[in-house]
């Protein structure tokens, strides 16, 4: 509905390259001429195998890595030409999770979300009781306001996840990216984290794009799919476009099938470990052109 | 019978579940927004913020007021307080002020002390700093080899007599921060490089470019004259004593400026102790505050090595134990690990002079005993987590 009405985009990416290193010396290019659009109000799943270029496309609309050519706006605005206080208000990032390494408690974490708003350096950038507001409904929606003098090294791996997004949250941003946010995550804190973020994407209308290995999550949670292979943009659509078997042999090599999901309706992806015989069977009997 | 009394059971918990769980929600609702009516929270603020300096200066002054009574000639309080608070001494009843008790009062052990509490405090505070910056608990400017870069930089100073000074200002702490800095970039470039293996790749980092420069410094020591680098050794192994007030006033604004240079980006140091690209992505300018806080790392280090020699681990155990008992905030971590730090060199250097009275230990030696073993249990316990 609100994927291509231009003014309304979130994100603009056109033609993005991106390589570490110079090419002299030989780096070969993770992203080639990526180019496709982010809604405002949507949820958009970023999927394709290891080292497809996924995370780098993140870091690159978080402006943490800047492309060699091509373009990337938020909102109109290009992100190169903006200060990074101006794209933090804008865009948060929640990286892959990371083992903490300081105590902090989990209402500093939060609170450190609040740093882009914070202009007076002088005293101390001390939180004002607004920037407390921000941070206790950032909290109570992740559902950590009652771990809020617990330390991130004490907390469980869904709990300290909780607390990273709220800390995303607090920059009060238009749109969320997130880096494969429920990998540690058991099946319960996997599916009350995307109805949170479904929430917060219903309620306040925030974008979000989520990096993720599981396929029918995505499937589940967002309103359309984008697929990378090898740097390149293979795919994009609603999940009921994007999730055939015949793209998911062809990027990840593997044998899948696909149905649908008894309650959503939306694509469903299983894993066949059969032995040769019966996979040529299962192929031909799900498959246009084999492989 | 039996299905009368499941039917009556069941029609007398229908209508109290309900209501009950109206009562629960109410309760979960009431606690849910309690804690926002008072906003904000006073236990991180400015308030508990005061209070934790406040606490904390009234403390120091008092364990370095304690210091004074020890060393080789033991003074008691009636004789001490009269003396460094002139307005008691009618209170005290004790007109006649013995004049060698002054002497050593004021001439010795009130610099020394003084002295004691800026290296330490600068110590402590560089350590804090270090450890966030290098994303690594472990980290001391002794144990990574900051202290030995200026150590060899002061030794130069010493033994080829370079300069003298410029503009006033002695060459002797600008060589050591020369050789700080070189030392923390070599460090920092070598523990970059292996980001996932930083936190030991670091400390083994540091512990060649610590037997390297000691190396060094020991080459340079042995081509000296044996009445330079006797005084050398006396030097390196840590020592406070001595101090001329002029001394004493260089020192204490090198030491202001440095901890004010980190003092200023606490906040960012707070954001980049989470890692280089979650700081960059929440609006960090990080290669500012990085260059910063090396600066002001190299500048304190270099001061404080410079007058005082090497003492180790001050800047390992008070940061430390500052994040277990106040927090890891850095606004508050970093003036409190000033003052603790202050506070345990001063009394690591008492316990120096008077254990072996008339005689002294050097001060390194003391805190190496008291912090080594707790680097060890630290090490010991991090790599036996990260192994889980």
């Amino acid at each position: 509905m609100n994927q291509t009405n231009g003014s309304a985009a979130a994100y603009e990416i056109q033609g993005v390259c991106f390589r570490y290193g110079s090419p002299a010396k030989g780096g070969e290019p993770l992203l080639k001429h990526v180019t496709f659009t982010i809604g405002e109000g949507e949820i958009v799943g970023i999927l394709g195998p290891n080292g497809s270029g996924k995370t780098t496309l993140l870091k690159i609309l978080a402006h943490l890595l800047v492309p060699q050519s091509g373009r990337v706006l938020v909102f109109g605005r290009e992100l190169h030409g903006m200060s990074r206080r101006d794209i933090a208000k804008t865009v948060a990032l929640v990286p892959q999770d990371a083992a903490p390494v300081f105590p902090f408690s989990i209402a500093e974490i939060v609170l450190m979300g609040r740093f882009p708003h914070q202009r007076d350096q002088r005293r101390f950038g001390w939180e004002s009781a607004h920037d407390w507001d921000v941070v206790q409904q950032a909290m109570e929606a992740m559902d950590v306001a009652h771990l809020r003098d617990r330390l991130m090294t004490d907390v469980s791996g869904g709990e300290r996840q909780r607390a990273i997004i709220a800390r995303a949250l607090a920059q009060e941003p238009r749109v969320l990216l997130l880096d494969e946010p429920t990998v540690f995550l058991d099946l319960r804190h996997q599916v009350d984290l995307m109805q949170r973020l479904q929430r917060l994407n219903a309620e306040q209308r925030l974008t979000i794009a989520v990096v993720s290995h599981d396929i029918n999550l995505v499937s589940q949670v967002c309103d359309r799919i984008v697929v990378m292979h090898q740097g390149r943009l293979v795919r994009e659509g609603p999940p009921e476009e994007v999730i055939r078997p015949e793209l998911f042999e062809l990027v990840y090599g593997c044998h899948v099938s696909v149905d649908t999901h008894p309650h959503s309706g939306r694509p469903q992806v299983s894993v066949s470990f059969t032995e040769e015989r019966t996979r040529s069977s299962f192929i031909s009997t799900y498959y246009r052109g084999g492989g | 019978m039996s299905e009368r009394v499941k039917n009556g059971l069941s029609m007398a918990s229908s209508p109290v579940q309900p209501l009950s769980r109206t009562c629960a929600q109410a309760e979960a609702q009431a606690t849910e927004r309690a804690p926002r009516r008072h906003q904000p929270t006073p236990w991180v603020g400015p308030t508990r913020w005061a209070l934790w300096m406040v606490v904390l200066l009234v403390l120091s002054v008092l364990v370095g007021f304690f210091c004074l009574r020890f060393g080789t000639k033991a003074i008691s309080f009636s004789e001490l307080v009269p003396l460094v608070i002139p307005g008691l001494r009618s209170v005290w009843e004790t007109n006649t002020v013995d004049p060698i008790t002054s002497t050593i009062v004021w001439q010795v052990r009130v610099p020394r002390i003084v002295l004691a509490f800026l290296v330490g405090g600068s110590l402590a505070t560089v350590g804090g700093a270090l450890q966030a910056l290098l994303r690594n608990p472990l980290a001391d400017p002794y144990v990574i080899g900051v202290s030995s870069g200026a150590a060899l930089g002061a030794a130069v100073a010493i033994l080829f007599g370079v300069g003298g000074s410029i503009g006033g200002l002695s060459t002797l702490p600008l060589c050591a921060f020369v050789g700080a800095l070189g030392s923390l970039a070599i460090v920092y470039v070598l523990a970059s490089r292996h980001s996932g293996l930083s936190m030991y790749t670091l400390l083994l980092a540091g512990v060649v470019l610590n037997a390297i420069l000691s190396a060094v410094i020991m080459f340079l020591t042995s081509i000296a004259e044996p009445s330079r680098a006797f005084g050398m050794y006396a030097w390196l192994m840590g020592n406070l004593t001595g101090p001329d007030p002029a001394t004493l006033g260089t020192l204490t604004v090198y030491v202001a400026i440095g901890i004010g240079m980190m003092v200023a980006q606490a906040r960012a140091l707070n954001l980049l102790a989470l890692g280089e690209e979650v700081a960059r992505s929440l609006g960090v300018d990080v290669e500012r505050v990085k260059k910063g806080i090396f600066v002001s790392a190299a500048l304190l280090t270099g001061a404080v090595v410079a007058f005082s020699g090497m003492i180790g681990f001050v800047g390992l155990i008070v940061p430390h134990m500052i994040r277990l008992a106040v927090s890891a905030d850095h606004r508050l971590l970093l003036p409190a690990s000033c003052f603790v730090g202050g506070m345990f060199l001063m009394v690591a250097d008492t316990v120096a002079r008077t254990v072996v009275s008339p005689g002294e230990i050097p001060v390194g030696v003391i805190t190496a005993i008291v912090g080594g073993p707790i680097f060890l249990y630290l090490l010991v316990q991090r790599s036996r987590r990260s192994a889980l």
